[in-house]
């Protein structure tokens, strides 16, 4: 876990990113509502560090994912990234044809390794594909290559001739995490890379993930609803709501501080792994806001414990509340939200 | 501290296998348990240590080609004779009555029990009338009651809904009604919030937790959440390969367990609050063995640190006392001195 330095370099910049789903005229001539799916993002990773998103399901963060590793085309914004031999290209408005250069850096870790991995290839085909559509290697080079990532994520080389259905979840994880690394990327997509994933085997590729980062000095964008895993792993954290980053801090910061009343709330809902502290979790009640109708004003007001006459009218905006510090709330600051210290000592 | 609780149900040396062409899976291998009226007990494990099948058995709902092999499941009926649930028909009337009658199932994904043709209202309604003689009129009402118990919004309008128009956390709601409607006195949950998000799994044990209270039943809970466990659960069972591996107070399996597989689960696992700097999460050794070729002696000998190479490779240790209400399968478990979890905060553990 590095904890990024202050001369780390942004790797990409991601501003005022949209991704509206519907809205469109259909064959009748009615038009679909429009799923704000992710509406209007902003922020900056830095090379090297794990930034984690955290959310409700459905909130938009696979979405957000996909639109930054190019997997969905944005409705709108930017994502600026920083090719190693320098300068700085948009990947949110690339032509296909111009992206491909920088599409190899980009890549992705899925969430579900059984339904990722095409179960008619090999894994030397999973693995090694890539790598001849992107003149990576040829030929016995790329079962050389293929042979060492399967080793390097902890698998058997000669595994490469048998397919998917073989493994076990974990492993499937791991062929996932080669097939990432086949073409050398510089940033790592993970969506959800170990919820599916059994609690033991989680432990192992959260330290293999960390282990590639340290030696390949890896970029991870970290998508995770599992508080634990996101605050033992990431420098910083965004946290969203509907489509919308509501936070964004250090993670210590965060989880000892928060500034905006969900993610207060989205902290307070995870039960202690202590018998000894028995807390009644703060209960956010109702569902995540409809991001085809969303509510007036700020759109986590139906359900915020906090709401005042202001909150129901008037939409607050992402500000940087200190240094490095973003937040989305009218009251932010104002507020004496609790962070795990204090909610573990409410439970006394 | 329970032992004035009468025992509800109590499972000795249950084997469960399944008969398939590769040849005979063990789920359950000889596992044990008790619980008592109106107590919460954890069931925790890796993936495919024979948890579900466990409880599948108790209600008699193994699916094909499994079997119950041996073993006793008894069960303290409403009229307060023990029943053994292994020696009925498994289509028969007597365990017709006692599923959902006297003891209920739910599961981690709502539409395994809840049908998508039919109104969650005709679907409680059905089940209180497959149990109670009330006209239809009464159950309905009864179900509305039911819903709004479970905390369902707007309950007069969802009991004419279609499980498809309603969110997760509400068809898990819906289900849970369902299950509530005969007043079980054992509710089984298998992994009951592991599909949702925090918020919605915070409002569903909340409400678990204040039915519990209110009815008085007893819970059997799966999960693989040490939260859920330490938040839920007064007593733990912990399965590895198809048996009881450690059983004992949850006060214990935090703070003091005593089998290496126990020790190994709580340690490799994240827990809020727990960053410190350059901390690595220690994986458990190895994996799960092929169920087809089960490990000679100890069957967690094949990961664990303390595998002494002879007794632990040759003979199976039994399930003993080791403490008060405490039990550990493994030769060493007194002299390990195997560490729990430290309280997340000195102040909490004050
Ligand atoms: N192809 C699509 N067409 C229409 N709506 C979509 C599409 N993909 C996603 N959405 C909607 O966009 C929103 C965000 O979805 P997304 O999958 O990004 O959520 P998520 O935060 O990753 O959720 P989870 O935690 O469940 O994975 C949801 O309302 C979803 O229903
Ligand atoms: N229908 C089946 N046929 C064959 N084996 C099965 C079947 N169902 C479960 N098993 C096996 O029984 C064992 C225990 O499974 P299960 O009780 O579902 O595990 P858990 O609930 O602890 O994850 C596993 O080895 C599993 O593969
Ligand atoms: S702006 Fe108002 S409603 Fe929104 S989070 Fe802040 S206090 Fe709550
Ligand atoms: S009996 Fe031996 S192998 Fe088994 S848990 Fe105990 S020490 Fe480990
Ligand atoms: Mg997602
Ligand atoms: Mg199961």
């Amino acid at each position: 876990m590095s904890s990024i330095s202050v001369q780390a370099e942004p790797i990409l910049s991601v501003r005022d990113l949209k991704k509206h789903f519907g809205g469109k005229k259909t064959w009748s001539g009615a038009v679909s509502k429009t799923i704000r799916a992710v509406d209007g993002v902003t922020f900056t990773i830095y090379e090297g560090e794990t930034f984690g998103l955290v959310g409700e399901s459905g909130c938009g963060k696979t979405t957000l994912g996909r639109c930054i590793a190019r997997a969905l085309d944005p409705t709108g914004g930017e994502v600026v990234y920083a090719p190693k031999e320098g300068g700085a290209v948009d990947l949110a408005s690339l032509k296909p044809r111009d992206l491909r250069p920088y599409r190899q850096d980009v890549q992705m870790i899925f969430q579900d390794p059984i339904s990722s991995l095409n179960p008619r290839m090999t894994l030397l085909d999973i693995i090694g594909e890539p790598m001849v559509v992107n003149g990576l290697a040829r030929g016995e080079e790329v079962k050389h290559r293929v042979g060492d990532l399967l080793e390097r994520v902890g698998l058997r080389a000669e595994y490469m001739v048998r397919y998917p259905h073989a493994f076990s979840g974990g492993q499937r994880q791991r062929i996932g995490i080669a097939r990432a690394l086949a073409l050398n990327p510089r940033v790592i997509v993970c969506d959800e890379p170990v919820s599916a994933l059994d609690v033991s085997v989680q432990a192992q590729i959260l330290n293999l993930l960390q282990d590639l980062q340290a030696e390949k000095n890896l970029t991870y964008l970290f998508i995770a609803h599992d508080l634990g895993v996101v605050e033992y792993l990431c420098d910083r954290v965004a946290v969203m709501y509907v489509g919308q980053v509501v936070e964004l801090a250090e993670t210590s910061d965060l989880f000892a501080r928060p500034l905006h009343p969900y993610t207060e709330a989205l902290m307070s809902a995870v039960p202690p792994a202590n018998p000894r502290a028995a807390r009644a979790p703060r209960l956010l009640e109702g569902d995540l806001a409809n991001a085809a109708n969303l509510p007036p004003g700020c759109h986590f007001h139906p359900r915020c414990g906090y709401c005042v006459e202001r909150c129901r009218t008037e939409e607050p905006e992402l500000r940087e509340y200190s240094p490095g510090r973003f937040v989305r709330c009218h009251r932010a600051g104002e507020l004496k939200l609790d962070g795990v210290a204090e909610l573990a000592e409410a439970d006394l | 501290m329970n032992h004035d609780r009468h025992i509800l149900l109590e499972i000795d040396e249950l084997k469960t296998h399944y008969h398939t062409p590769q040849g005979v899976v063990k789920a359950v291998e000889g596992a044990s348990l008790k619980i008592r009226e109106g107590q919460a007990v954890g069931v925790v494990g890796e993936s495919g240590c024979g948890k579900s099948v466990m409880l599948r058995s108790i209600l008699r709902i193994v699916p094909q080609p499994g079997k119950i092999a041996a073993g006793t499941i008894r069960f303290r009926r409403k009229n307060g004779e023990m029943a053994d649930l292994t020696a009925m028909d498994s289509n028969g009337r007597a365990i017709r009555d006692i599923r959902g009658g006297e003891i209920a199932m739910i599961f981690q994904e709502p539409m395994s029990s809840l049908s998508p043709v039919h109104t969650i209202g005709d679907q409680i309604v059905e089940a209180i009338q497959l149990h109670k003689r009330v006209p239809a009129a009464k159950a309905r009402e009864m179900t509305i009651e039911i819903l709004a118990k479970v905390a369902m919004p707007r309950p007069d309008q969802i009991i004419d809904q279609y499980p498809h128009e309603i969110s997760g956390g509400m068809r898990q709601r819906a289900m849970i009604a369902m299950a509530l409607s005969c007043e079980p006195r054992l509710l089984i949950a298998d992994e009951p919030t592991t599909a949702l998000d925090v918020t919605t799994q915070a409002q569903i044990l909340a409400l678990m937790r204040r039915l519990q209270a209110e009815f008085g039943m007893a819970i059997l809970f799966v999960t693989h959440d040490l939260g859920v466990v330490a938040q839920m659960t007064e007593y733990v069972v912990v399965m590895y390969m198809g048996q009881v591996v450690e059983s004992a107070p949850v006060d214990d399996i935090f703070f003091a367990p005593r089998h290496p597989y126990t020790h190994a689960l709580l340690h490799s696992i994240p827990r809020l609050g727990q960053r410190s700097a350059g901390q690595r999460l220690e994986p458990i050794r190895g994996t799960v063995p092929d169920p087809f070729a089960r490990p000679s002696g100890c069957p967690f000998h094949t990961r664990c640190r303390f595998n002494d190479g002879q007794r632990c490779v040759s003979e199976l240790p039994a399930l003993r006392e080791v403490g008060p209400d405490h039990q550990a399968r493994c030769h060493y478990a007194e002299t390990l001195g195997l560490s729990g979890v430290a309280a997340p905060l000195e102040r909490v553990s004050a």
